[in-house]
């Protein structure tokens, strides 16, 4: 990760990215002896390859037209005009795919989820701040090519604010805890996802930090939570922490509080900086962004907030004997104290960037990243109240369902298809995976077969044929050498009169 | 003078120990001892060796048939020198496993194996076209019955179809090498000329890509690698179908830049479908072997591509990627080799499970296959990217195909690493423990200098033409005297 | 004083030498104690050879330029020299093998008759006119007959002996036929002369010219003239075998070269298109038939039929170089042909009966330097490289190349691919065992018999020659080149 950062030149970059896809896929198949957990490992490098590939594609045009992979030889030739729109439209076309792999974006998001069969702590690493965050990294990074491609670019804001919704969705059904934090990532990077696709490439990184810091904070809370049960994970089977884990109970909370954009939290400060972008671009994007980014502000308190109370509160629903759970009370202080100072942050951190009194933040990175679209401080706190009435509606709304002890989603066709992810996986399944199997088996046995075994046989069967004719020609009667001499010396005589 | 005696060592290595009835531990001894031996040659060798400068190194040449304009003429280039160099290292690390496992009549192995490594560093040396056709048949000579006699079930099947198909490609060139030696009036590869025959090319074209192999002629693939002994399977993914890229880039390209245009895209379009099919196959080949084999191929089918890119990056990575292709797929089939051995079989169905416990099999093979599918910043990615940036520019069609062959690879190689240690399956045939010392000796000089040119690739792609430039040193060739 | 013809001794001296060799072994038949004789006999053919092969040597020496003798009837130069140290050093290694093959009964006759057909072939190759070209055919022949059939209590070598005596006299009555011809047109019988007196056009002359080939290509064991080849081989002892495949191939070659070159090089046009076609049809049929063979004689036969194909070539070249590399690819192929009947030899005394591929089986590891030599001459005749073979087909190609035929260099070349099938298979057949032992396979029981080391002599002096024509090329080449230079070419 280190490497992908710190490269300047896009070569080492694609390095540091494969080699985070790589950890990624050993860490996710720690448990190696869960068939489960070996399979999400291969799903999830299989993507990542995949955004791999089409990087390097991208790349190969950069070679072939530029000459060279550095950072700043190549965004010259991007913004100066040289290369045609085609090859800059092929080229942040590439990143995009990359990034979109990498970040679990829609449509190569599938692996997220299913990356959850690792340890909690990657989760908390890999699968929240650093790993999936690398394309909003990469985005921001190679700015100047997406500008001189700004069709990609708003194509990323799209997608983004597709991802950000369809996550939100899918979370309101999930029963896991680490899939709806899963999902909640997700739904969080399509919002810096947006942020970078309309050029606020400050507040996008900003909210990066942040939700870093938040998310991590409920990984690891999570993690506590389901060493408390042994395991389990599934929070139908939980409940009514807050009195036997008080102190993880107030961390998670401050981490909900977060995510749902609640202030003073960090998510506030960042989640809305770009929503306040959203709406100063304007225009008929800006509009459908910043809707949809209220829309998801209204889903993630919605499902953040289910979840918390289902884990949380209400009565335990955990049948168990005593002897089965780890010890009464709160978790060790190895995991309490990392929790403690996540949680300072996801307060404090949101600090950076308060509108129009002090933005040390954005400053700080504007040299680099110059942004596109600075809204206005009246904006930022406009949308900011509007964001904030949406979360708590949100919140609301999952207080209501909860106490009604009722699904906020009714059992029908939506939950249907919200259960399955909207069949995304089922899709590639026939798209990709089975075709491919089906090929090379088929390969295998109609073609590689035939050649193999049988492609010298025939070959072998007609020489032995032709020897056998030849064989039965050698009569071993004396009169028939006799004839063929003769026959023979004849034609040659022949052959030769006439030639003469 | 160097040149002769890294031919001459192991081929007289093979003498002695055929001539010699000592028993079978001191046969195996004076095997890797002379095995070693021409190791250390060839490190000294590269220490001296003036990798900028634009003359062959090492040369020697003498008259041999004269009336024909035939001479002994060995010299070696950067690029040849890296190939010699896989050859001593794969072939000391085949005759250790070989040692190390135990084979019976012993004399005769090792003296075959021997036998072997020298004709192929002789090929790998040749500067005369008609040696390098000598010691290319050569080669056949020991593969033939090494396969044919101490190979698996099938094994004569497998080593009269690898003989056959070998031989129908030899002999095309046989043709060509006649041709085109009598109308230039001698065969030495540096005085002669170019030709724009297309018939005289493609003998040689269909010679080459029988020895890669490329589709349409890999019929003799699966069963040669299958059936051999892995360590002659290791010589033979890992070296012998270099021979294959020797040719091509030092004899197709310089002599015949015509033919080489007009046919180029049927090259690449072979060498992509290779790729593809190859990748495709392995993706579901029910044993190890299987898997590495047809990995190989695909492997062999980017090399194609780089090499018939004709341009700087292409060629480098061609033999970037020939060297480090050679060491992972000679590593992986010590590896399967060990696994058929201690488990008893090398089919997946019945492996599985096999990280647990086992560390050190588990590191190996996960590094392996991690290597097999050219993670970046691994030397393999480093010829990849290469070979497909070279090829880029000759269509981006055929980068395409190399950039699916690129999640191609990653499914087949993880496939591959989860059936042998992760899945477990009901009936694995033999319990045994984890690699010890002796095999973990074989597999990891392997594995560190792959590791090496992983953080130094350029240590092969810059010494590998003179000024490193490859596109215009086989131009100035074409010229000739 | 009567004035006595010059005669050149020397010139004569190695014919003169196996005849010599061949009376003192006749006599030696009838006046020798029986428990002596083997011995005795095979002393003094052994030291006949040798000294014909120094005589021949020392001819060659001396022969800078061809000098036409007896009145037209034989030339005295370095091509018969040549040809000559060949045919002598092929008798030799036949009468090492000889020794240890059990022959009871007419064991004089045996070796008196090999040296005086070897005698015939030495002056065979030096002949320069139809007469004494026919004479010494027919002497060697004739010879050849009886030595095919000097196994007596077998029905196959009577059988062997009497198709050669009638076929091949079938043959030779042709080449007579064409002698006569070409006779009546020309009035001449030197070759020289002949090429002087023609009338390129003459109807007569050129079918005399068809029979001549025709009896010749007969002798050579060419197609489609090759048919008696299998069954006389496979017939014969195979000593006796080895010598044919041997000795009377190079004396046949050197001839068809000679005459062709000499007494009808106007009509080049014709006969070389014609010996083409009879290497492609050799080359076709002896491949193709030879893959199906079981038993070893017959597929080394068919073997050496498709060698006069490859042989051929060299002279439809017309070229000095064609001439060179007939010469040249005529020594390895002799030291791997005979060498290849003499392991066979080997195992067919250590069987008792006729050796098939499967009773080859395993010979490579029960009889490590038999199995090597085998493995050698194998791959020389299939022509893979580190053998003389190959530089021989080299050479040959690069020859029919150079005279702008390079359809027959792709014919050669899927030619041998073909061979390359029996090759392997006998070479396969040796080293790897492919299952059980088939019932009713009987091994030779109460042990080997003792090693023949005369025999493994003449192995490893096949396997040096072979391997040595490798690497010793050039020397080998120029001596060829100074032979060739003789023809007028």
């Amino acid at each position: 990760m280190l490497l992908l950062v710190e490269a300047g030149n896009l070569l080492l970059l694609l390095v540091g990215w494969g080699l985070v896809g790589l950890a990624s896929y050993l860490l996710i198949g720690f448990y190696h002896e869960r068939p489960s957990a070996i399979l999400a490992a291969k799903k999830a490098f299989i993507m990542n390859a995949i955004g791999d590939a089409v990087m390097a594609l991208a790349f190969f045009l950069t070679i072939a037209k530029v000459g060279s992979l550095d950072f700043s030889t190549v965004f010259d030739a991007a913004s100066s005009g040289v290369l045609s729109d085609t090859v800059v439209t092929l080229l942040a076309l590439g990143l995009l795919g990359g990034a979109v792999a990498k970040s679990a974006q829609i449509p190569l998001h599938t692996w997220l989820p299913d990356a959850m069969e690792g340890p909690t702590p990657v989760s908390a690493l890999i699968h929240a701040a650093t790993m999936v965050t690398a394309g909003v990294y990469l985005i921001c990074r190679t700015h100047p090519v997406f500008e001189a491609a700004p069709d990609i670019q708003h194509l990323a804001a799209l997608l983004g604010l597709a991802t950000l919704l369809v996550a939100g969705v899918v979370a309101l059904v999930q029963w896991d805890i680490k899939r709806v934090i899963a999902y909640s990532t997700m739904s969080q990077i399509g919002y810096m996802f947006l942020g970078a696709g309309i050029g606020a490439y400050g507040f996008a990184m900003f909210h990066l930090v942040t939700h870093a810091f938040f998310k991590a904070l409920l990984f690891l809370t999570a993690g506590i939570v389901i060493h408390r049960f042994s395991g389990e994970q599934d929070i139908r089977k939980m409940g009514g922490l807050r009195k036997e884990l008080p102190f993880t109970h107030a961390t998670f909370l401050i981490g909900t509080l977060a995510l749902v954009a609640i202030p003073p939290f960090a998510g506030f400060w960042s989640k809305d900086a770009i929503l306040a972008s959203a709406l100063a671009y304007g225009g008929a994007l800006g509009w459908i962004l910043y809707v949809g980014g209220l829309i998801g502000t209204l889903l993630t308190g919605l499902y953040a907030f289910r979840l918390y109370f289902y884990v949380f509160r209400g009565e335990p629903r955990h049948a168990e004997s005593e002897a089965e759970h780890h010890g009464a009370g709160e978790a060790p202080r190895s995991m309490t104290l990392p929790a403690l100072v996540l949680a300072i942050g996801s307060t404090v951190v949101g600090f950076l960037a308060i509108p129009g009194v002090w933005e040390p933040f954005e400053e700080w990175l504007e040299p680099v990243v110059e942004p596109l679209v600075t809204p206005s401080a009246t904006q930022e706190w406009l949308s900011s109240l509007v964001a904030v009435c949406f979360a708590s509606a949100g919140i609301y709304l999952a207080w209501r369902a909860f106490r009604a002890g009722r699904e906020l989603v009714r059992e029908g066709a939506i939950r249907d298809l919200l259960e399955h992810k909207l069949w995304f996986d089922e899709l590639y399944d026939a798209l990709f995976s089975r075709p491919a199997q089906a090929l090379a088996v088929r390969l295998r046995d109609d073609v590689e077969q035939p050649v193999v075994q049988r492609g010298l046989d025939e070959v072998a069967e007609g020489t032995l044929d032709a020897s056998a004719v030849l064989g039965r020609a050698q009569s071993g009667l004396l009169r028939t050498y006799a004839l063929a001499f003769a026959v023979s010396v004849s034609i040659l005589a022949l052959v030769f009169l006439v030639v003469r | 003078m160097l040149t002769t005696l890294l031919i001459v060592v192991p081929l007289a290595a093979a003498l002695l120990v055929w001539i010699l009835p000592l028993s079978a531990e001191s046969t195996a001894g004076l095997a890797l001892l002379g095995a070693l031996a021409e190791v250390g040659l060839w490190a000294g060798g590269a220490r001296n060796f003036d990798f900028s400068s634009q003359e062959q190194q090492y040369s020697a040449s003498r008259e041999w048939f004269s009336d024909l304009g035939i001479s002994y003429s060995v010299g070696l280039y950067g690029f040849q020198y890296w190939l010699v160099g896989l050859t001593v290292v794969v072939g000391a690390a085949a005759i250790g496993y070989a040692m190390w496992v135990g084979r019976d009549r012993p004399r005769a192995y090792y003296g075959l194996v021997l036998f072997l490594v020298g004709s192929l560093v002789g090929v790998f040396a040749s500067q005369d076209l008609l040696l390098f056709y000598v010691f290319f048949e050569a080669m056949l000579i020991p593969i033939y019955v090494l396969v044919g006699v101490w190979g698996g079930p099938r094994r004569v099947k497998a080593t009269l179809t690898f003989v056959l198909y070998t031989m129908f490609g030899s002999l095309l060139m046989l043709a060509s090498i006649i041709a085109f030696g009598i109308s230039q009036g001698t065969f030495e590869l540096a005085d002669l000329g170019t030709s724009s025959n297309d018939w005289i090319f493609l003998g040689f074209l269909v010679a080459f890509f029988v020895k890669a192999p490329l589709l349409p002629f890999h019929g003799w693939l699966r069963l040669s690698y299958t059936e051999a002994t892995p360590e002659v399977a290791a010589i033979l993914s890992g070296v012998v179908s270099k021979a294959a890229v020797f040719g091509l880039v030092w004899i197709v390209l310089p002599h015949f830049p015509g033919p080489v245009d007009d046919l180029r895209g049927l090259a690449l379009v072979l060498a992509a479908a290779t790729l593809v099919y190859g990748s495709v196959l392995a993706f579901r080949q029910p044993d190890i072997r299987g898997v590495i084999a047809y990995s190989s191929m695909a492997q062999m089918g980017l090399i194609m591509l780089g090499i018939f890119s004709v341009n700087d990056l292409g060629l480098d990575g061609a033999i970037l990627h020939s060297v480090n292709h050679g060491l992972v797929s000679a590593g992986f089939f010590l590896v399967a080799g060990i696994i058929e051995t201690r488990f008893g079989s090398g089919e997946l169905a019945r492996l599985g499970g096999l990280a647990k416990g086992r560390p050190a099999l588990a590191s190996v093979v996960l590094i392996l296959g991690m290597f097999t599918l050219a993670v970046p910043g691994s030397t393999n990615f480093a010829g990849e990217f290469a070979i497909l940036s070279g090829v880029f520019q000759r269509g981006w069609g055929y980068a395409a195909v190399g950039a699916a062959a690129i999640v191609l690879a990653a499914m087949y190689a993880l496939r591959l690493i989860s059936a042998i240690l992760h899945d477990r399956r009901a009936s694995a045939t033999r319990e045994s423990g984890d690699l010890v010392g002796g095999e973990l000796a074989l597999v990891l000089p392997l594995v560190a200098i792959l590791a090496v040119l992983s953080a130094w690739p350029a240590l092969v792609t810059e010494r590998s033409f003179p000024l490193d430039q490859p596109t215009s040193f086989i131009a100035g060739q074409e010229q000739g005297p | 004083m009567i004035q006595t013809p010059h005669v050149d001794w020397l010139a004569l001296s190695p014919t003169l030498a196996l005849l010599g060799a061949a009376a003192i072994a006749l006599l030696g038949a009838v006046t020798v104690p029986r428990p002596a004789l083997r011995a005795f006999s095979v002393a003094v053919t052994a030291v006949g050879f040798v000294v014909s092969a120094v005589f021949a040597a020392i001819l060659f020496d001396r022969s800078p330029d061809p000098t036409i003798l007896l009145s037209e009837g034989m030339t005295r130069d370095q091509l018969g020299a040549l040809a000559a140290i060949i045919l002598a050093l092929i008798g030799l290694v036949v009468v090492l093998v000889s020794w240890g093959d059990g022959r009871k009964d007419h064991v004089g006759e045996y070796y008196a008759l090999l040296t005086a057909s070897a005698a015939g072939m030495v002056f065979f190759v030096s002949a320069s006119s139809l007469m004494t070209m026919f004479l010494s055919l027919e002497w060697f022949s004739i010879s050849l007959y009886v030595l095919c059939a000097l196994d007596t209590h077998r029905r196959e070598s009577l059988e062997a002996g009497l198709k050669y005596l009638i076929i091949g006299s079938f043959g030779s009555g042709v080449l007579l036929f064409g002698c006569a011809l070409v006779y009546g047109s020309t009035g001449e019988l030197g070759f020289s002369a002949i090429k002087e007196a023609t009338g390129a056009d003459d109807p007569l002359f050129v079918t005399g010219m068809a029979m001549i080939l025709a009896g010749l290509a007969f002798k050579v064991s060419a197609a489609p003239f090759h048919m008696w080849t299998p069954d006389v081989y496979q017939g014969a002892p195979t000593s006796v075998t080895a010598f044919m495949a041997g000795a009377t191939k190079v004396a046949a070659l050197v001839l068809t070269l000679r005459i062709l070159v000499t007494a009808f090089p106007e009509q080049a046009e014709i006969w070389s298109i014609a010996v083409a076609v009879l290497a492609v049809a050799s080359l076709a049929i002896g491949n193709l038939a030879a893959i199906a063979q079981r038993d070893v004689k017959r597929m080394l036969a068919y073997s050496s039929v498709s060698h006069a194909g490859f042989l051929l070539i060299a002279i439809a070249a017309n070229s000095d170089d064609g001439a060179t590399s007939l010469l040249y690819y005529l020594i390895p192929y002799a030291a791997a042909t005979v060498g290849a009947f003499a392991v066979v030899a080997s195992r067919e005394r250590e069987l008792g009966r006729p050796v098939s591929l499967a009773s080859l089986e395993g010979l490579g590891w029960e009889r490590p330097f038999l199995g090597v030599g085998m493995w050698v001459f194998m791959l020389s005749l299939a022509g893979f490289p580190l053998t003389g073979g190959f530089l021989g087909k080299l050479f040959v190609f690069s020859a029919i190349y150079e005279a702008g035929w390079w359809w027959l260099v792709v014919i050669g070349v899927l030619a041998t691919a073909l061979s390359l099938a029996y090759y392997l298979n006998i070479v396969r057949a040796l080293y790897m065992r492919q299952g059980e032992v088939s019932p009713g396979t009987v091994v030779a029981a109460g042990g080997s018999p003792p090693r023949d080391l005369l025999l493994d002599a003449a192995v490893a002096a096949g396997i040096v020659v072979t391997i040595g024509s490798f690497f010793f090329v050039q020397p080998l080449v120029d001596l060829a080149r100074d032979a060739a230079a003789s023809l007028p070419l």
